[in-house]
Parts: structure tokens; sequence; C-alpha cells
């Protein structure tokens, strides 16, 4: 028996060794997103121990004695936890489900665009925004948003309404902004995966769809759409892995003490805790949270897209 | 004895006798200032200190002038992060630290301080008390007189050290002048009004001493319907000068703070109260939501950025400037703003309160610094009055000349300064000039005496045209100082740390600008009414209750008033 188990491992080995040695130059590529993650992705998760000490600068994360759960009781006993994490839920469930279809719409209509260069010109302009800084766009944002002197209010004021409106200190302001901003940031690189699934749909069937007469409209309800179903699975399941991170930059430079009550999520307090006051063990906690709260709703959403649609992430 | 034996014989003595006498050159070549040859690696986490360093720090005239008296050399460092004291607390964290660090630290309620401390209490910095009394300089601070109340019970001597010393705070004056006006060394600091309208108006800029009397003064700008210099109305009242905080206010509405203790003060039944559980946050949320319905305040007041603050006052779009201060170039550089006021306190003293001397920064020897004592020698030579001179002048007959026993800059030095060419000042002559050049060469000194040494408030103070108005300002609306001893009620939360870590997180002034912009009256109270829940549920009774003891025991120890 162990000598059949033996001859298996050999062979499944020499397997291996061959198609490294077919497809060497893929094998190369691959080498440095491994080292990527292991560096930046795995070795950094034993920092997560971190929850569990009181951080001592001398002794480091290893010497540092252990506090068991003091942490998450006492940001659960907090008095800012339930709305911390209601904000956050709220920013996540925003960016996470309601931004989602943007990008499906977006990738549809390029999809559509018969003019090769317009094609060409149209993704470029929507996906540029996601490399620019958020300190950059939110600066703009202000100038913009100004009372009185940003251009918006200006705008409003020579049409006779009125210019004094402080959008940035307005809590019922705060999630529009935010939405937009985050939509014309993202919607364009989120769709480029959605137009490279779309460009792996059969043209026969749009050819045969065409001869029995369908529209524009009806090819992509009954063609496309239902060709990059898988691809819109899998991204929503990981997506719903962030609805407990509503992310840092942008929230932490739109937030005013206008608009804090909802603008104060889990990862600028976990910021304002952690580096600002020196209590990263507390911060590392909380992080935690969040971290463990995803990877149960990723499962979670997995688990329900399989048994719904039969699409799945394993 | 034979001749080559004797050849060798001649030759061992010449070498003995050339080596001895290059080392008694070398020994003689050597100071009595001589530490070591070494350069000392300063990580600052100082902004001012970053943004204002030379070319080839090691090799300006002052550097090469100390290395020549101490063997010595520095070398500043600087990371630059939203704020210095994140980039603190990330290098702490990693121990990634040079031969030294300084922070600011005004006194031990900055935010730094908690930081700092728990680096001190974890083992990360060397015990300096040995090599304080063996010092020139620093073993003033030995002295519980020289150093202010603070610095000795909080910072440098703290019962919780058992005698050990892990940071030293800077810029002390020698001798206490705290409480007494010296037009040559005072910041008229607070509100400034565009003189024209103050003239058009015909209001005497010093009778505004209340916040109900600048209430009215800007309801009275606002209805001349002023214009700014591209033609668009002027707002009655603009941000603090380096963008918009709401520590401004202090300038703007100071009869409305009672809690003048960090925020605390103490009832006269003796009970210590946070000023949000006392019915004055309502005041100064009332006059601050009316000033901004008229539209007498900037909408931006507490959140406009430096830039677009500087466009404002740069455009006169703005009557009167919250805070900025008679050494910034908008005033100083011409006669257009005038001080406004001041505001009275809540008692209706318009005296200018003092706790007596201050400090202004920390330096601390990390624990992993080989040979602490040179680095602590260094910074002791260079708080003597031979290293204040070498910071502050620079190099004899380089930037300055001794006239009459006192340095007087050189001309084209003077000439640099006015026109505020910092670069010039750092690379060719490499010394602080008042913080004109090398900031940094100024910011780690101690045992400050400029009249006493050098026989002027300031490097150029005496000849220089450039500061002339900001004299002339401090001479014209002088103030009397008030002197309240003690701490600010805040110092004593690192006491009860559970309660420090809570309440680090409420921030006061974000509560009060929060209920300035609420929709209603009844948002208002539920914002107050929510913050002090909050402070009930961080343990503020626990520190009051502290607080209460500790006043009772000692008066002088909390500045209430």
């Amino acid at each position: 028996m162990s000598s059949i188990v033996k001859n298996q491992k050999r062979s499944t080995a020499a397997l291996l060794g061959r198609r490294i040695w077919l497809h060497g130059a893929l094998y190369i590529m691959f080498i440095p997103c491994v080292v990527y993650f292991i560096l930046f992705n795995y070795i950094p998760m034993a920092g997560i121990v971190l929850a569990f000490k009181d951080f001592s600068f001398r002794k480091g994360i290893w010497g540092s004695p252990w506090v068991g759960f003091d942490y998450f009781k006492m940001f659960f006993n907090s008095y800012d936890a339930q709305r911390l994490i209601r904000n956050t839920l709220i920013i996540g469930f925003m960016k996470c489900v309601l931004e989602f279809p943007f990008a499906i719409i977006l990738a549809l209509m390029i999809n559509e665009l018969r003019n090769a260069r317009f094609k060409k010109i149209s993704q470029t302009v929507s996906y540029l925004p996601h490399f620019m800084s958020s300190v950059i766009i939110i600066t703009m944002l202000q100038r913009m948003l100004a009372p009185n002197t940003g251009a918006i209010n200006q705008l409003i004021g020579a049409l006779g309404g009125d210019s004094s409106t402080f959008y940035l200190m307005e809590k019922k302001y705060f999630l529009p902004i935010l939405f937009l901003l985050d939509l014309w940031k993202n919607m364009g690189w989120d769709s480029i995966i959605f137009l490279a699934a779309m460009s792996g749909v059969d043209p026969a069937l749009y050819e045969a769809s065409q001869i029995d007469g369908c529209g524009k409209l009806k090819r992509m309800w009954h063609i496309t759409l239902p060709g990059i179903r898988s691809t819109i699975g899998v991204l929503f399941i990981l997506g719903v892995g962030g609805l407990l991170s509503s992310g840092f930059d942008q929230i932490y430079l739109l937030r005013t003490p206008g608009n804090m009550e909802i603008a104060d999520t889990l990862d600028v307090y976990v910021v304002r805790t952690g580096i600002s006051g020196g209590q990263f063990g507390y911060a590392t906690a909380i992080g935690l949270i969040q971290g463990v709260v995803g990877l149960i709703l990723v499962m979670l959403s997995n688990k329900i897209s399989k048994r719904i649609t039969e699409v799945g992430i394993w | 004895m034979t001749r080559t034996k004797r050849l060798a014989l001649l030759l061992c003595i010449v070498m003995l006798t050339s080596i001895m006498s290059s080392l008694t050159v070398m020994a003689e070549e050597k100071p009595d200032t001589w530490i070591a040859d070494r350069v000392v690696q300063i990580q600052a986490y100082v902004d001012d200190i970053g943004y204002a360093l030379p070319e080839d720090q090691l090799n300006t005239p002052v550097m090469q002038e100390l290395a020549r008296r101490t063997g010595m050399k520095i070398e500043f460092l600087y990371t630059e992060g939203e704020k210095d004291r994140y980039v603190m607390a990330t290098q702490l964290a990693t121990g990634n630290l040079p031969d030294m660090i300084v922070s600011y630290l005004n006194n031990s309620t900055r935010p730094e301080f908690p930081i700092l401390l728990k680096a001190a209490r974890d083992g990360m910095f060397a015990d300096l008390a040995p090599f304080i009394i063996e010092s020139k300089v620093y073993s003033k601070y030995m002295d519980k007189e020289y150093l202010p109340a603070d610095t000795y019970d909080n910072i440098v001597w703290r019962k919780d050290f058992d005698g050990q010393v892990h940071f030293l705070h800077m810029n002390i004056d020698a001798v206490d002048t705290s409480t007494i006006w010296n037009p040559a060394e005072e910041y008229i600091g607070g509100m400034y009004i565009q003189r024209a309208i103050a003239e058009d108006l015909g209001i005497d800029v010093k009778t505004i001493n209340t916040s109900e009397q600048l209430f009215k003064l800007l309801q009275d700008i606002k209805a001349k319907e002023y214009k700014d210099v591209s033609g668009n109305p002027v707002t009655p009242l603009g941000p603090k000068f380096w963008g918009g905080s709401a520590d401004a206010l202090q300038y703007v509405i100071n009869d409305l703070f009672w809690g003048v203790s960090g925020d605390y003060n103490i009832t006269e039944d003796g009970k210590v109260l946070h000023e949000a559980e006392t019915d004055w946050v309502y005041k100064k949320v009332d006059w601050l939501r009316k000033a901004l319905a008229e539209g007498l305040m900037h909408k931006e007041f507490f959140t406009i950025d430096e830039t677009r603050a500087g466009e404002l006052y740069a455009n006169k779009s703005i009557a009167i400037i919250a805070d900025v201060h008679s050494y910034k170039e908008i005033i100083y550089g011409s006669d257009d703003w005038i001080p406004l006021g001041p505001i009275a306190n809540y008692k209706g003293d318009t005296r200018k309160i003092t706790s007596g001397k201050g400090g202004r920064g920390q330096w601390a020897i990390p624990a992993s610094t080989e040979n602490p004592e040179e680095v602590f020698k260094l910074m002791d030579y260079l708080s003597s009055e031979e290293g204040q001179l070498l910071c502050l002048y620079g190099v004899e007959g380089v930037s300055y000349d001794m006239v009459d026993g006192k340095p007087k800059l050189k001309p084209e030095v003077q000439e640099a300064m006015d026109r505020g060419d910092s670069k010039t000042l750092c690379d060719k002559y490499g010394a602080s000039f008042d913080g004109s050049g090398v900031y940094g060469l100024e910011f780690i000194l101690t045992d400050r005496q400029n009249e006493a040494y050098f026989g002027e408030a300031r490097p150029g103070a005496s000849s220089g045209s450039t500061f002339e108005r900001s004299v002339k300002l401090a001479e014209e609306y002088t103030r009397e100082y008030h002197l309240v001893p003690g701490l600010p009620a805040k110092a004593f939360l690192t006491d009860l740390e559970d309660v420090n870590n809570a309440m680090n997180l409420l921030n006061y002034n974000e509560t009060l600008v929060q209920a300035a912009f609420a929709e209603s009256d009844a948002k208002v109270k539920e914002i107050i009414e929510s913050f002090r829940e909050q402070l009930k549920h961080a343990g503020i009774e626990k520190f009051e209750k502290l607080v209460e003891e500790k006043y009772a025991e000692n008066p002088n120890l909390i500045n209430f008033y």
C-alpha cells in the first residue's frame, strides 16, 4: 500500500516538474507575486497576535505580556462601539452593494460601443480616476464645494439660489458625496474585469440572436449578463467581505465635525487609537474583528450563492 | 654594537620621537571642549526642523566649527508624515531610532507626551540622571526653582521613574521673565482687524473686550458691505491664519471660556468640573450659532486649509483675522492690520494669564545609543554661552563680528534675514539666526538668556529692520501679565491610565463645532448630552475626584482661577 502511495507521489512530483519545465516562463513571472503575498500579506499576519498583548515598545510584539481578550471586551463595552459598527456597515454596504451594479452597467455600455477608438478613450477616461490620490481628489472637492467661493455654490448663486451651503459640514450630504466620489473613482477600474469576462462570451450566440431578431437590450439581458454570471458572483462574494471595512483615506479626509456622527468608522477609529494614541494592541484587536467578520461574511455569501446560483469561489 | 644595530637604534629613537611629538601636537590641538570624534544623528519629530535643513548638513561653517571644538557634528533626520507624533509612535514601535530624538513638548498635556511616557516606562530611553549631575548647564535642572513646576514634576523628575530621567525639556529661560512685558520679545497674538475698516468705523480697537461687543462690531462690519480686492463681499470674522481650528475661539470668545485649566475649572463650592458639564458650553454654542446664522463668521472657520486661509487674507476678503501674531509677514510687512481687543476672560480680566516659565520641546537618548554620555555632553555644550553663540549666530568672521563684546550680524546675513532667504542662511552660514536659518539648532537649546549673553532679544534684533513693526506693535499694545501658578488639570490624567486612554478619544472642540452647525436647538442639546454621557463613560468622575484631592492638598498645583 505504502509503495503505491509513494509511486503516486513520485509521479505527481514528476508531472509538476514537467509542467514547470514546459511553462518555465510563466512560473518565473509568477514568482514575484508569490514573494509579494508572502512578504506583505502572510508574514504581517503574525502581527495579529498583538490583539492579545499589552504592547511594549521595548519588548516588541513577541516579548510583550498577554492580556487575553481584554481589548475585545473593552471595545464592545465602549460608548462608541455601536455607533462605529453602524456607520461602518452603512458605508460598507454602500460601497460593496450599492456601487456594485454600476461597474457592470458601464462595462455593458462600453462593450456595445462599435467605434474602437472611442471605446478605448472611454475606457481610459473611466478608469484613470482610480490612480489619483484621495488627498488630491478631496482637496479639489473641498475647493469645489466651498461655501460661497466654490464652483458648485457659485453656479447655484448665479442661477439665483443660496450659495452659502457648506456641503462638507452638513451630515445629510456626507453619504451622497462619498457615494458619488467613490463611484467616480472606482467604477471604470472595476468594469475592466467585467469587460474581460464579456470578451469570453461566444460570438456565435450574438449572431444567432441577431438572426432571431434580438435587439441590443435583449442581447445584453439574455446573452451577455448570463455569460458573465459567474464573474459577477465571484466578485460580489469577495466584495461582501468588505462590508465591515469602509476604507480609510477618503473618509478620514472628508470627516468634519459636522458629519462626524456618521463619518466616524472603524477604519478611522483604528488609526485614531492605534497610531495617534499609541494603543497598538487595541487597534489591532478592532482590525482583527473587521477581518474575522469579513471572512465569515465571505463564507456565508459563498454558501448562499452556491445554493441559489451554483456560483461560488470554492 | 655593530653598525647595523646602531642604525636600527637610531631609527627607533627617531620614530619614537616623532610619534611622541605628533601625539603631543594632537593633544595640544584638541581644545578643552573636545568630546569625541562622532556624528550625532538626531531624529526630529518637528516639522519646522525638517523644513529648514542645509543641503550638506555636515559641512556648513557651523558644523565644521563644532567639530573643531568638540569633535562632533550633528545631522538632523526628518521623516514627513501626516502628523509628527504619528511618525514618532511608528518609529518607537519599530525601534528604529538613531542617537537622539527631539519632539515638540510645550508641557505634559501635549498629545506627544503619553506616547513618550509609555516608551520611557518600557525602557526605550537611556537614564540621563547621572549625566545631569556632572553637567554644566543641565545641572541647573536639579534645582526645583529653576524649572517650571510641570517640567520638574511631570517631565524630568517624575516620581514613577525612581530617580531616573528619560527626557529633558528644552528652551527653558534662565531667568523667569514671564510676567514682564518686554516689547523686544513679545508676540502679539490673537485677533487683528483691517486698519482701514477700523478707521472707517471709527472704533478704538482696544475697547472691544467682550464677546458681546465683538458681536456688535461684526454686525456693523456686515452692515457696511465692504468689498475685497476682487470686489467680493468681505466676511467680518475669518479663521485662524494657519487654517481652520477651534483653537482660535480662545481669542474670539475668551469671556465664554470657563474651563480655563485644560477645559476644567473649580466651582465656588470646590467641585471640579469639565466645562461641558456646565452651562458655559451652551453660551459658547449660542454665540457661534448666531454668528454663523447672521453670516458674521466665515463658514469654514474651523475647517479651511492653510493655503486657502492665506488667500482669504491676501485678498482682504476678511475684516478680522481670528488668530495671527506679530511675527507673521502679513502683520509686520505692512500697516494694514492692527491688533483687536483683547477679549477679557470670564471674570472680566483682560490681563494675560501666565503660569510662569515654560518649555517648547524635549529630547531623549534611545537606550540603544552607544556612549550616551557623549551625546549628553554635546547637548550640554550647545546650551553653554559659547555653544548658543555658535548655534544662533554662526561662526565669528563668517556670519557675525564681535563689537564691544557682543555679536553683530554681518550686513549680508542681516539682508538675507530681511528678505527671508532661509536657503542662504542654512547653506552658506548654517546657524539658526532666530529660526530664520537652521531651526533645529535653536530648538535644541536650553537655559536661554539672549539679552544677557548677546545684548539683544534675538540675532539681529538690535540692527535689523525686518521685525521693527512687530516690536512697535508690542510697544503700542502693551498688556499686563497675571501669574496663575500650576498645571492644567489635564496634566494629571496620566495618573489614571484607563481614564486617560478613554478621554484621549474624546474631543471637546469637535463637539462644540458639531453643535454650532447642528440643524436645530434640540439637536444641539442631543450633541451636548451625548458628550456628557461619553465623559461619564470614560470615567470623568474618578478623574475629577482625583483633581479635587490634589487641589485641596496644594492649590498651587493646578492653575484654576
